[in-house]
């Protein structure tokens, strides 16, 4: 096809295509087109926020109902302060180095007299051994075999707990 | 600063002011967009919920924009997808259809008078009737370089066909065009009027 001819038939279709025609009726269409883009763009973000609310309010309402109680209830780990026995005494003896509500409601443990006596024991050699270390003072007492008996027995004791 | 160019609207958008650069982006693309979409849908309501469509999808989208082609060829590509999805959303839709189809080709806005409104009538019915006897890639290319007045470069890299294919595409739609036009009574109305 030379370009005389498509000249020729591209005035033809200009004739029966008229570009302004055309122009004018998509600018007519697009008048407000950047508004209503972002109008709708708005709105589309408003409802994916109500959806996003509406797919976890349930979530969150299952974390309040269930889920945060069972937390409040998980037990705490809290030290108590310690009791001083006098040696010999019977006192029955609670487990007080984890106390808690549920813990609490538990039935006190007893324990053999011997490691009662054991503890005690342990109690005073340390107390009188850190006592001289701190004083610099030579020892106040002798270590016998019957000490070191006692002594590595509630090692021993603390090593199971 | 005007926002005119791709490359002031992208850094407009990076300083944060997304709103300016949206309307800006809008404006400058929007004849281009709704022109692409209006050829693939053929109704004006359609052609526009699809061009707002869009919109908002290359808006979400405009920080992956990478720049490795023109933002008029990204949203092409996005027109074209935007407009297969709607065509095959409205094929599924006619199936559960139920009374007679109206007739969706208007073109006519409520602003317009009804001298106007028959010009145009008259002239979609002809886009209607001449464009869709043209095999598609000849219809596409032809409407890129008639009425959307883009250079065979720019519609080379939009579409991804060569230069000289797109030449060849455009000859043969006018020649055809022009053939289907003087068969018409229209042409013989023209040829009356002119002698």
């Amino acid at each position: 096809m030379n370009e005389q001819d498509l000249n020729d038939d591209l005035r033809i279709v200009e004739r029966a295509f008229d570009r302004t025609v055309y122009q004018e009726s998509i600018d007519r269409a697009t008048r407000n087109m950047s508004v209503d883009v972002l109008a709708r763009m708005h709105a589309r973000r408003r409802f994916t926020a109500w959806k996003v609310a509406a797919v976890l309010a349930p979530v969150a309402t299952a974390v309040i109902v269930f889920i945060a109680p069972w937390k409040v209830n998980t037990p705490v780990v809290t030290p108590t302060p310690t009791v001083p026995v006098q040696a010999h005494e019977h006192v029955p003896l609670v487990e007080t180095k984890h106390v808690s509500h549920r813990s609490a409601s538990r039935a006190p443990e007893s324990i053999s007299e011997e490691r009662l006596l054991s503890d005690l024991y342990h109690e005073q050699l340390v107390a009188g051994l850190s006592e001289s270390v701190q004083e610099n003072q030579p020892m106040l007492f002798e270590l016998t075999s019957q000490d070191l008996r006692v002594l590595s027995m509630s090692v021993n004791n603390e090593d199971a707990f | 600063m005007t926002l005119d160019t791709d490359a002031r609207i992208l850094e407009e958008f990076k300083r944060g002011s997304r709103e300016r650069a949206a309307t800006a982006f809008v404006r400058k693309n929007q004849r281009f967009v709704y022109s692409v979409a209006f050829r693939q849908l053929q109704t004006q309501e359609d052609a526009q919920d699809a061009s707002q469509e869009v919109f908002i999808r290359a808006l979400q989208n405009i920080d992956t924009f990478k720049g490795e082609s023109a933002l008029q060829t990204w949203l092409y590509r996005i027109t074209m997808n935007v407009c297969s999805n709607m065509r095959r959303k409205k094929k599924v839709q006619s199936w559960f259809r139920i009374g007679s189809q109206e007739d969706e080709r208007d073109v006519a806005g409520s602003s317009i008078s009804p001298e106007q409104h028959v010009l145009n009538l008259d002239f979609q019915s002809r886009l209607a009737t001449f464009l869709t006897a043209l095999p598609e890639k000849q219809r596409e290319t032809f409407c890129l370089r008639y009425f959307d007045e883009l250079s065979y470069e720019e519609m080379s890299t939009m579409v991804g066909t060569s230069v000289g294919a797109l030449k060849a595409n455009y000859h043969h739609a006018v020649k055809k065009l022009a053939v289907m036009i003087k068969d018409t009574d229209l042409y013989d109305q023209w040829r009356e009027h002119h002698e």
